[in-house]
């Protein structure tokens, strides 16, 4: 009799502190019209392109009343390479898309190695891990370095747009 | 007329801080360009992005797998998702930050041979020559590797 009492007692308070705890909410981030650039000309091989990318999550915190340091974690959920001209993106042999910033080290994010001919965008392969990415969105702002891969030697420059998506934790 | 002196004196010390964060930017950009490592199997490109430099590897040797006689993929990233980028075009060298008296630190070095990414510093012996030290928590226990500018004619 004793220990059902306590089995229920500790079941109680096991609800009550359940009951207590906040619930995990997530949000994503979306960055539209990442600008991608490099001046050509480009040599064979990868050719490193930057776009720039301001802080959203000191808005979003602002916004919606939270805490940065209550942010628990990002994860990047989609990430999209396209022309920003009439061309398409058949010059291109693949990118590699990292995170980087003058404070925190650089991140892989993602890679396309697979461009269907003619097709003006390509959705990436994610990296698995996103270790420090929500250290990059807390900077002011950051860097999408993109190594674009030609097969051959070209005069043209790189004008790219990134698009991409990343989940927060709160 | 001690503002005057005062006046002179700001402008020097400006003057020679300005001068002084060139010549530090000067010497830290002496290790931009195309490296050869010591073996001479591979060229790796070093650049500037923000403060910091980093190096990707822009020729191989033999740049195709033998047994699929297609270019050579990062089979051994500890990142699955990220075993068929190709080696040519890796940045194998990240987040150098200029020390100083011709060292670059801070930075990691990644050996696409074992996918394992090691702590590493740079000391540069002359200006078409540099060290590459690789190690594991400290300096002593490292491998070093001799790099030689390549130099476009």
């Amino acid at each position: 009799m004793r220990n059902k009492n306590k089995l229920l007692i500790l079941s109680l308070l096991f609800l009550g502190l359940l009951s207590c705890s906040k619930q995990e909410k997530s949000y994503t981030l979306t960055f539209d019209n990442i600008m991608i650039k490099a001046e050509g000309p480009l040599y064979e091989g990868a050719n490193t392109a930057q776009g720039e990318v301001l802080n959203q999550l000191n808005t979003f915190a602002k916004d919606n009343n939270i805490a940065i340091a209550d942010i628990k974690s990002a994860q990047l959920k989609s990430l999209t390479i396209s022309t920003a001209d009439s061309n398409d993106l058949s010059v291109y042999t693949g990118f590699n898309v990292q995170f980087a910033s003058d404070k925190i080290d650089m991140i892989q994010a993602a890679a396309a190695n697979k461009i269907e001919p003619g097709s003006k965008s390509v959705d990436c392969i994610l990296a698995s891990k996103n270790e420090g990415l929500l250290d990059v969105l807390k900077e002011e702002k950051f860097v999408l370095v993109t190594d674009a891969s030609v097969a051959n030697d070209t005069s043209m420059n790189i004008n790219l747009i990134g698009k991409m998506q990343i989940e927060i934790k709160y | 007329m001690k503002l005057n002196y005062l006046a002179i004196l700001s402008c020097l010390v400006i003057s020679a801080s300005v001068g002084i964060a060139g010549i530090l930017d000067a010497d830290a950009d002496k290790l931009l360009g195309t490296w050869e490592p010591g073996d001479g199997r591979s060229k790796i490109k070093i650049e500037k992005i923000g403060t910091k430099y980093f190096g990707k590897i822009v020729w191989l040797k033999e740049p195709n797998d033998p047994d699929t006689k297609k270019p050579k993929l990062d089979k051994n990233n500890p990142d699955t998702a990220m075993r068929k980028n190709p080696i040519k075009g890796n940045r194998i060298l990240k987040d150098f930050v200029y020390a100083g008296k011709k060292e670059w630190g801070s930075g990691t070095i990644y050996d696409p041979k074992n996918g394992k990414t090691y702590k590493c510093v740079i000391n540069m012996k002359d200006d078409n020559t540099i060290d590459i030290r690789g190690y594991i928590g400290i300096k002593a226990i490292g491998r070093t590797d001799t790099w030689k500018r390549v130099v476009v004619n």
